[in-house]
């Protein structure tokens, strides 16, 4: 339903090598939660 | 079948989900009981399905006013599904709902139940809260935070103390400061259909100091029940202060675009201001050394901030796109 229309940012890799620190160190669900909301991030979501 | 799957993820919306889990993981992680993942997994089950339910009796009721305010991007006003099919999802799921949260216990049912009598009240008549200008304002909030909260802390302890009340109601508060700025997207729609939100009620520069005072009590709130360190203190300081300062961008906008710029980089620091308070409560269960939890809140922070700029600068990398001309019933 949406369309991409520009690269991956910095930021978005930035917040995958935490995503994937966090999941090393046993904290899963929150890496989980934090991958979720860097790619709600890129979308207009007024919530 | 393909057609009905589509539907449910439709239904389901992303951003909306996202944040349910948010408010639940930090649920969980301030009962203090550290990540229990086979309980959360099951959590997120019934409030996806109080999620499903929820829009689907919203969706039923809105459906005229949504053919105005978001057109092509709902499937009943699309022509995707039909009432009926719709009613029989919202019920379906409001049952799966309930049977999860049987499965964590009599308090997460007892949760969840009353999260979906108000979110009933909220969309359908003779109550219809949705039209009641401050109330709706007031009563949204409490399903998306309180319903997820509870239901996952309940999961994991049975007994609540006066901290961690005040952090709900830290998360409430907050985010009524931003459920307020949704109004600004759906505005030419309300006010053609006599729907009486406060946006409409009093204009622009009130909604966003409104807005901004929500935000500061909840942020207020959170600091006081969290017991930050440095960190989580500098990190709530800093949401708090770009927050504000786009709010008062906002109060004086003309264009759209750049509404829906503003309010998606506000939600952008809300969202992060919640994860920082989830790194802080996750780490500290897990026992984590301060320096440790230090840098993770200061990575999230940063990370948000880069992309609430992002979006201020570039607008949305992705927008929704309408939904094809595919109709579920012959016309």
């Amino acid at each position: 339903m949406t369309r991409p229309v520009r690269r991956r940012s910095g930021w978005q890799v930035a917040g995958l090598v935490l995503v994937v620190v966090l999941a090393v160190a046993g904290l899963v669900a929150i890496g989980l939660l934090i991958l979720f909301v860097i790619a709600l991030n890129n979308m207009g979501s007024n919530k | 079948m393909m057609r009905r799957v589509r539907l449910l993820v439709l239904m389901a919306r992303p951003a909306v989900l996202v944040l349910f889990a948010l408010f639940a993981a930090i649920g969980q992680a301030q009962a203090g009981l550290g990540e229990q993942r086979g309980r959360l997994a099951v959590t997120l089950v019934a409030i996806a399905g109080f999620l499903l339910y929820s829009v689907a009796f919203n969706d039923l009721a809105d459906e005229a006013i949504d053919r105005v305010n978001l057109p092509g991007r709902r499937p009943l006003a699309t022509g995707l599904t039909w009432r009926r099919e719709l009613a029989v999802v919202g019920c379906g799921s409001g049952a799966l709902a309930l049977a999860a949260a049987a499965a964590l216990g009599w308090r997460p049912l007892a949760t969840l139940a009353s999260g979906l009598a108000v979110s009933t009240a909220y969309s359908v008549r003779p109550v219809r809260i949705a039209d009641r200008g401050a109330l709706a304002s007031l009563t949204l909030p409490a399903c998306y935070v309180a319903v997820p909260y509870l239901t996952a802390f309940f999961a994991v302890r049975p007994t609540v103390r006066s901290a961690d009340l005040v952090v709900l109601a830290g998360l409430y508060v907050a985010f009524i400061g931003r459920i307020l700025l949704k109004d600004f997207r759906d505005l030419r729609g309300d006010a053609l259909f006599g729907k009486r939100t406060f946006l409409v009620r009093h204009g622009r520069g009130w909604t966003c100091a409104a807005s901004a005072v929500w935000t500061t009590a909840g942020t207020a709130l959170l600091l006081a029940a969290a017991h930050p360190g440095a960190a989580l203190a500098a990190a709530y300081a800093a949401g708090w202060a770009a927050t504000v300062a786009l709010l008062r961008r906002l109060a004086t906008e003309t264009s759209p675009r750049r509404d829906e710029a503003l309010i998606s980089a506000i939600a952008i620091l809300g969202r992060g201001m919640l994860l920082a308070l989830l790194a802080q409560l996750s780490t500290t269960a897990a026992h984590w050394s301060a320096p440790a939890t230090a840098a993770v809140i200061a990575a999230v922070t940063v990370i948000t901030g880069g992309q609430a700029w992002t979006m201020l600068t570039a607008g949305p990398a992705v927008r929704p796109t309408p939904l094809p001309a595919e109709r579920a019933v012959p016309t």
